[in-house]
């Protein structure tokens, strides 16, 4: 059979599946919210994005090809942050894009051009790219080309398998995705060597149309001419050299939008929403933009609420889909990052379900984490913004996660400055800082508590606060403190005896972090850290809004009264001011005491309810 | 050649980065040389209330960066400063506090011996560069220009370790407006809290504060507060606008960030002092 009619007989299907493939992410990202789109459905979303899209570009298409140049081709970050992996990366790249780019012109000359130039004799000029003077221009391209691709993917190999980074971690859909480049690349210039070393297969025409080089007897085929010295001698059957390469060809446009390098797309939408992020900032007044993902803030529209399971959230029309994926998947074990979306996957924005798919774990944003040191100390791996993305990932497409993996990933996303490094330095600039707010958010109404939100931690959210729910606000910072409140039963038994030899020595002892902690014991009750306290002095009625008051939590730390020091609302808003450590005439370290409670509370709390999850 | 590392932490190059330009342009004339150090993490600060030993950890990396490079550090943020004075002293004063974190830190090769010194933006320019050294850099002095001075608690106490100044009667803040050519207004609340350490945890709480200095600030008389500290300057700034434009109400008392109001007198443009970057505009400053 005709190899043309082999060929489109695989690769029209392909097409089709690239399609299905690429319908079924866009159809994903498509259950985020859209600014000002509420109760529209995926289809009206979409057309919205579209007219939008298209509009803006028309609106400055300069602008837009100069960053789709400049900023997704040329990858200006990559280049500022690291040479060897901008190399790589534009090796890569630059040389797909090219070899595709010549490999199309020759074939549209070389086949279907002279063939027309028999009956329009315009097309004539075709004959100079198939035998004359222009044919070793292509075939030495094309080459080099395709070489580039070969040098880009062996420094990728390099730097993930032997420099190993230690910012990198390599999943297998990486080492998948490397091996395939490596594969594609090397056979098509076996196949190249072997048609030189052998001119008999090209006479026979058992390739598509005449692409051995004219020029194969020299040096413009470098590589391939280099190969082909080796193949002399040995024959194999070359239709089957032809479908070793052509299919996994094909394969890998069908892998495309279930892999990694699904990020062609989506890291190419994440920079230019971001840059017109940075446009429409830096000209708020002179500029008629708007961009199609809406302006960039935190989402200010009430979560969507989701059962506690996340993993229930299945979308009914692909439940049939979801079996045969499920099957498929089974079988060829592709990422399992698919089907269904969480309920909590719609909570997010359109622009951050592309974003979690542009990430491409490169850990630039973990290397450089203001806060990546706590990990040292905090044995939570979601402290870690590179994989908080990847629990993300996983929490969003709907794998079923234990109530530990969530709380863990509650404590990750709030254990952050809001410094925005990580987002400055992404490469596809997905705003990464955006997305721990609205994930966080999201986990906080889940209902458990937080308690890293009774810290300076919570500033941003404070500052954020215009546009959030009052309810949603206010809730998990009462619960977090209500948590730490209910364990201690003293708090709940109004009248009861208290001795004054110390009941509960252990809690004296366990403050034992700094020298100044243990300073509450020289403590004479004067009360002139109460007396200078802007908090105490603030309320009319202090007690009944703080509990204990400074004075007061010493003299119960003293007499190892745990419950009522950590019960005290006096803990949670003490400003850390140090005036009462400062004017206290014993040296009592006041603010210091404080300090090491509120830890103390924190720890005994956090033991205590897993204590109770386990009994249930 | 006085030579600092600088110390931003993480909120100055998010959300207040006229902090930085303007105090690069202020020191820059001043003849203070700032070097960065990339890889600084959080100053720990805000993990205090959390976990000692992890705030601990995250102070003394930078320490140890920072001595690595044989390098005193300059902070601008007090809450920064505060944390990482309170590291320094902290390991210096225990040995085998010292030896934990070290032993953690020398997994990435470095570790804490306790040579170098925190410096804050303030007392670099009162005791490095000397007011009579900046006196001589003044080319618009204010005239009636009335400020008033907050401390910023983080800077002055504890005293016993941060040896920032008399804790009860400070004088450093006042010694450089009144250069500038501003008058440096009396005020009782002077050397209270701004209120941001509760924002996000107690908002009711920590913007009465807030207002509670703005009142007494306006009422004494001053036409700027002037801060040296992100948060209060975060505080007295952004979240005064928030507060306001919830009221509804249209008489702020705008802050200024100490460089920046340094750099007006010094002749900087505006460009570096970043005036316009702050959320209550400054107007009419200087006139």
């Amino acid at each position: 059979m005709d190899k043309h009619l082999i060929f489109y007989l695989m690769f029209i299907p392909t097409v089709i599946l690239f399609i299905w493939g690429m319908s079924l992410r866009v159809s994903i990202w498509l259950e985020g919210t859209l600014e000002r789109t509420e109760n529209l459905t995926k289809r009206e979303k979409l057309k919205i994005l579209l007219r939008k899209g298209w509009m803006n570009f028309w609106g400055r298409p300069v602008w837009y090809i100069k960053i789709l140049i400049i900023d997704v081709i040329f990858h200006r970050k990559l280049f500022s942050q690291s040479l060897f992996r901008w190399l790589a990366h534009t090796l890569l790249v630059f040389g797909f894009v090219a070899t595709f780019i010549v490999d199309m012109i020759k074939g549209f000359t070389t086949g279907y051009l002279v063939e027309l130039s028999h009956s329009v004799p315009f097309f004539s000029f075709a004959h100079a790219f198939k035998t004359g003077g222009i044919r070793p221009f292509l075939d030495f391209f094309l080459e080099f080309f395709s070489f580039l691709i070969l040098v880009g993917c062996v420094l990728a190999m390099i730097r993930r398998f032997f420099i190993r980074p230690d910012q990198l971690k390599t999943e297998e859909e990486d080492i998948v995705t490397l091996c395939f480049i490596l594969y594609l690349v090397l056979s098509g210039f076996f196949i190249e060597g072997y048609r030189i070393a052998h001119p008999e297969v090209t006479a026979s025409r058992v390739y598509m149309a005449d692409f051995t080089p004219a020029s194969s007897n020299n040096w413009v085929s470098f590589f391939g001419y280099f190969l082909s010295l080796f193949l002399k001698d040995i024959t194999i059957n070359p239709h089957f050299l032809w479908y070793a390469h052509v299919i996994p060809c094909l394969v890998w446009f069908v892998y495309i939008p279930h892999s990694k390098l699904l990020h062609i797309f989506t890291a190419s939408m994440s920079v230019i929403s971001d840059r017109q992020k940075a446009l429409v900032k830096n000209h708020e007044t002179s500029i008629n933009l708007e961009s199609p993902f809406g302006s960039g803030l935190p989402s200010a529209q009430p979560p969507i609420p989701f059962d506690h399971g996340f993993h229930g959230g299945k979308i009914k029309s692909h439940a049939f889909l979801n079996k045969i994926f499920a099957l498929f998947r089974s079988l060829i074990k592709i990422h399992p990052k698919y089907f269904p979306i969480s309920s909590m996957g719609k909570n997010l924005s359109v622009i951050q379900l592309i974003g979690l798919e542009a990430c491409v774990r490169c850990g630039n944003c973990s290397e450089q984490c203001s806060v990546a040191v706590a990990f040292k100390r905090i044995p939570n791996i979601n402290i870690l913004p590179s994989r908080k993305i990847a629990s993300i990932k996983a929490l969003i497409f709907g794998k079923a996660l234990s109530p530990q993996e969530l709380k863990d990933i509650q404590e990750g996303v709030y254990l952050c400055t809001n410094c925005l490094r990580c987002t400055v330095v992404c490469p596809v600039s997905i705003n990464l800082q955006d997305l721990w707010f609205t994930v966080r958010e999201i986990l906080l109404q889940r209902g458990y508590p937080e308690f890293l939100m009774l810290s300076p931690l919570s500033f941003y959210r404070g500052l954020m606060r215009e546009g959030m729910f009052q309810n949603d606000y206010q809730k998990p910072l009462i619960r977090a403190r209500e948590a730490i409140a209910d364990q201690g039963e003293l708090m709940r038994t109004k009248d009861k005896t208290l001795h004054l030899t110390p009941t509960d020595r252990t809690f004296q002892t366990e403050l034992n972090l700094s020298v100044q902690a243990k300073t509450f014991s020289v403590c004479f009750g004067c009360q002139t850290c109460t007396t200078v306290c802007p908090v105490v002095t603030h309320y009319e009625n202090p007690q009944e809004a703080l509990g204990l008051l400074p004075h007061q939590i010493m003299h119960a730390t003293g007499l190892g009264l745990r419950d009522l020091a950590f019960g005290s609302n006096m803990l949670w808003d003490c400003l850390t001011c140090y005036q009462c450590q400062e004017q206290c005439p014993r040296g009592v370290c006041v603010t210091d005491v404080l300090y090491e409670i509120k830890n103390l509370a924190i720890q005994h709390t956090k033991e205590k309810m897993l204590q109770l999850e386990g009994k249930r | 050649m006085m030579k600092f590392a600088l110390f931003l932490g993480c909120t100055i190059p998010a959300r207040l980065k006229q902090y930085e330009t303007s105090s690069r342009a202020v020191l820059e004339r001043l003849g203070v040389e700032l070097m960065d150090i990339e890889e600084f993490n959080c100053c720990g600060y805000p993990l205090r209330n959390i976990d000692f030993k992890t705030y601990l950890l995250a102070s003394a990396r930078n320490l140890a960066l920072a001595e690595k490079k044989n390098l005193n550090v300059m902070t601008l943020c007090q809450c920064c400063y505060g944390a990482l004075k309170k590291a320094d002293y902290l390991l210096k004063e225990n040995p085998s506090l010292k030896k934990e974190v070290n032993a953690v830190l020398q997994q990435e090769g470095v570790s804490y011996e306790g040579k170098i010194e925190v410096k804050h933006l303030l007392s670099v320019l009162d005791q490095e560069v000397g007011v009579e050294a900046i006196r001589k850099r003044i080319e618009k002095p204010f005239q009636g220009l009335k400020i008033a001075a907050h401390y910023g608690c983080h800077a002055l106490r504890p005293s016993q370790i941060v040896r920032f100044d008399d804790p009860g009667n400070p004088s450093i803040f006042e010694r450089l407006v009144n250069v500038t050519g501003a008058e440096s207004i009396d005020w009782l609340m002077r050397l209270e809290c701004c209120g941001a350490p509760l924002l996000g945890s107690h908002d009711e709480l920590s913007t009465e504060m807030t207002l509670k200095k703005l009142n007494n600030g306006r009422e004494s008389g001053a036409n700027y507060l002037c801060t040296a500290c992100t948060y209060c300057q975060i505080q007295f700034d952004t979240v005064q606008q928030m507060i306001l434009s919830r009221q509804g109400s249209n008489s702020p008392l705008p802050s200024l960030l100490y460089p920046q109001l340094l750099g007006l007198s010094m002749g900087i443009p505006p460009e570096p002092l970043g005036l316009k970057m702050n959320k209550i505009p400054i107007r009419e400053i200087g006139s």
